[in-house]
């Protein structure tokens, strides 16, 4: 058994494939297999094509024509509306139209007024669907897979590579990791969690890191703050919206889950995010601590807007 | 309060897996390397329990010492460790050894000992330099037991150096002990215990390292057993026609041992071995020799068996006699079976379990068979009396 690794571009990420195997040609043929399966999900789901099926389902919003869709995009609807409904609606793939208003290279957030005026076109719960297809009631309103497209493509490359039989190895999309099994020697990979503040200059590399993680197999997706965000008369706006008041969540700077699937993990990442610290029942430290309380093997990193660091459980 | 909906989790996984993806269990130990304020929880902290029991063959001896232990992180900087142990110590212990059999053998006293040790132990270390790559502590370690004190202080410190691939270590340690007796109500004497170590420790590549280590050791006062008699037949015919010796040593012993071991991890194997050597000379006599080995072996994420193997050969204290045949009796003699000629081989195994992510178990199983036979080049002393035990070692420890 040989280690190889196969580093790609996909869905506007650095990501990587690696992974013990036999032989380069059985690595390549894995690699390959999960790099195309990436890649189809990326065409599938990506809102920057105009012949996708999302950008199908957007252009033909506010026409009352429900719109055909096939099983492996209604069953991502279903795990969208599992997320919406877990997170009291904090999560919700129409919220995607605030990014026309919000824009995070500007020097200011924008007038209020300006954000309620897309505030009506979100709202899943108004999306009409049934098993085979979906209708947005309103024009102008969207979905998109953001939230979750590039876990889904983590998910599906890893059951790829099982299918290749590669129980030693894991991909990585941008962050979101899902590790198949341990190094063949049966050591655990070690991977880094970024810090969401890292040091200006740092006098150690692993200041850089929030934590070494020591992973034999599992999923791991991160979300964080400082993904985009303006700063504006000393307060940071991060890319983080509510879709109920169309404003930029303040709270955690970043929140790392480990769950047994991505879209699991990703999930619970994105609705700790939206959250937000506090103390109070809605509170994220709540959420992930009765989450994680489960027992069901989740595990959660968080660092708060101070900068505490919180493990779960 | 929804307690009849299925939970978060239930519901995410299920939606999540009528995908065609795959559940992968999490097998995963996030170490913090940077937490901006992880001060504030003491991750890092570590709580043991341990039991050892000690049984020699025929029930001679039984010791069972349970210790609780831990370690935790103050803040960046700071470390503190203690622990607490009691030994339980009942069987017998050869008292007179006698030859009035023909050849010297050891008597058991007929009343069997039970005692009582109580332990405990602290350290506090602080670490220091710019990568919090340099350590200096302080150790304090107490016992008590119905004839034997013991207070012991220590003072060590530790730099990096060399990209932090080579580590210096230097420590004092002193002992103020107090012999007493169970026999003779006036003895309480003073044995004290100077230490100086000077150590290094090389990384050769990332999964190779070199430790050497010298200590020099300097005992004091009352060295004697105050219980060890020999009895001892003259056989010349002259008179007085046999001698009763007590137990009595120098009331000075200077010590030198140099220890140096390797490490190397063999990913390919998933194992780690280890080599270790040890010398051993003091101004009584002895030269002792100790090599070992281990291999620990991953068996898979949750488990490790580990295998080692240990011999010890020591040559025999000058003033060492198992009888006693000179004319008059010399000044110092002692018929310690420590003090004499042999050789010991320790073969043991032990078995490690990852139960969870944070709590581990152990349990070993040694075997100690101590001979006159075994040792080094031959030699070993005359009449020696073969000593066998089992050790068996079982641990919990819980990283929070």
């Amino acid at each position: 058994m040989e280690r190889f690794d196969f580093p790609f571009h996909a869905m506007a990420c650095t990501n990587r494939i690696t992974m013990f195997a036999p032989s380069r040609a059985v690595a390549v043929a894995a690699a390959s297999a999960a790099i195309n399966e990436v890649n189809r999900i990326e065409a599938k789901y990506s809102r920057y094509r105009v012949d996708s099926v999302v950008s199908n389902i957007n252009c033909q919003s506010g026409r009352g024509v429900p719109v055909e869709i096939d099983p492996e995009t209604a069953l991502l609807l279903d795990f969208a509306e599992s997320c919406f409904v877990e997170s009291g609606g904090l999560f919700d793939i129409t919220s995607g139209v605030l990014r026309r208003v919000w824009d995070f290279s500007a020097s200011a957030p924008p007038a209020l007024a300006v954000i309620h005026s897309v505030l009506p076109l979100i709202g899943w719960s108004r999306v009409v669907r049934t098993a085979h297809s979906v209708m947005l009631p309103m024009a102008g309103m969207e979905i998109d897979f953001g939230g979750f497209g590039k876990e889904y493509a983590a998910d599906r490359a890893a059951a790829v590579l099982l299918q290749h039989d590669v129980r030693h190895g894991f991909v990585d999309l941008g962050g979101d990791v899902v590790v198949t099994g341990p190094q063949f020697d049966q050591f655990p990979w070690s991977l880094g969690i970024r810090h969401p503040r890292p040091r200006p200059q740092p006098p150690h590399d692993e200041n850089q890191f929030l934590a070494t993680v020591s992973i034999a197999s599992g999923a791991v997706a991160t979300s964080g703050d400082y993904e985009r965000y303006l700063e504006h008369n000393g307060r940071r706006y991060s890319h983080i919206l509510n879709p109920l008041t169309g404003l930029s969540v303040n709270g955690l700077q970043c929140v790392t889950a480990f769950a047994p699937t991505c879209l699991v993990a990703g999930g619970i990442t994105t609705i700790a995010m939206l959250k937000g610290e506090g103390s109070g029942p809605d509170s994220a430290n709540t959420w992930l601590a009765r989450l994680t309380a489960e027992g069901v093997g989740v595990k959660v990193l968080a660092v708060g807007a101070l900068g505490v660091l919180a493990h779960y459980p | 309060m929804n307690k009849q909906l299925p939970s978060t989790f239930a519901s995410l996984l299920s939606a999540a897996l009528a995908l065609p993806i795959v559940s992968i269990p999490v097998l995963v130990s996030a170490q913090t390397t940077a937490a901006p304020a992880s001060e504030l929880l003491p991750a890092g902290a570590v709580v043991g329990l341990r039991s050892l029991w000690y049984r020699e063959d025929d029930d001679r001896m039984k010791v069972t010492a349970p210790v609780l232990w831990f370690k935790t992180p103050i803040g960046d900087r700071w470390e503190l460790a203690a622990s607490t142990t009691i030994d339980l110590v009942s069987g017998a212990s050869p008292i007179l050894v006698a030859n009035n059999t023909g050849k010297p053998v050891q008597i058991f006293t007929g009343a069997s000992i039970t005692d009582r040790r109580k332990a405990g132990d602290a350290s506090l270390t602080h670490k220091f330099g710019a990568l919090n790559e340099n350590t200096v502590g302080v150790s304090f370690a107490t016992s008590n037991e119905k004839d034997y004190d013991s207070n012991a202080y220590g003072l060590n410190t530790t730099f990096d150096f060399n990209e932090r691939n080579t580590t210096l270590a230097l420590g004092v340690g002193s002992r103020n002990d107090r012999v007493m007796s169970v026999t003779d109500a006036k003895l309480n004497a003073p044995r004290d215990a100077k230490e100086w170590l000077v150590g290094f420790t090389q990384l050769i590549d990332r999964r190779t390292l070199i430790q050497s280590n010298l200590t020099v050791t300097r005992l004091t006062g009352y060295l004697n057993d105050p219980y060890k008699l020999t009895f001892s037949l003259y056989r010349d015919g002259l008179s007085p026609g046999s001698v009763f010796s007590a137990d009595l040593r120098p009331n000075q012993r200077d010590i030198f041992t140099w220890l140096t071991r390797g490490k190397r991890a063999l990913p390919g194997m998933g194992a780690i071995v280890s080599a270790e050597y040890r010398y051993y000379r003091d101004d009584w006599g002895i030269r002792a020799h100790t090599f070992s080995g281990t291999w620990l072996q991953n068996v898979n994420g949750r488990w490790q068996v580990e295998a080692g193997l240990r011999f010890y050969s020591q040559s025999q204290a000058d003033f060492y006699r198992a009888e006693i045949t000179q004319r008059p009796a010399p000044r110092y003699t002692s018929s310690d079976q420590r003090l004499a000629a042999f050789g010991a081989w320790e073969p043991s195994l032990k078995v490690i379990v990852k139960l969870s992510d944070q709590l581990s178990w152990d349990l070993g199983y040694a075997r100690y068979l101590q001979r006159g036979s075994s040792k080094l080049n031959g030699g070993g002393s005359p009449h020696f009396e073969p000593l066998s035990a089992t050790m068996i070692n079982s641990g919990l420890v819980y990283k929070f």
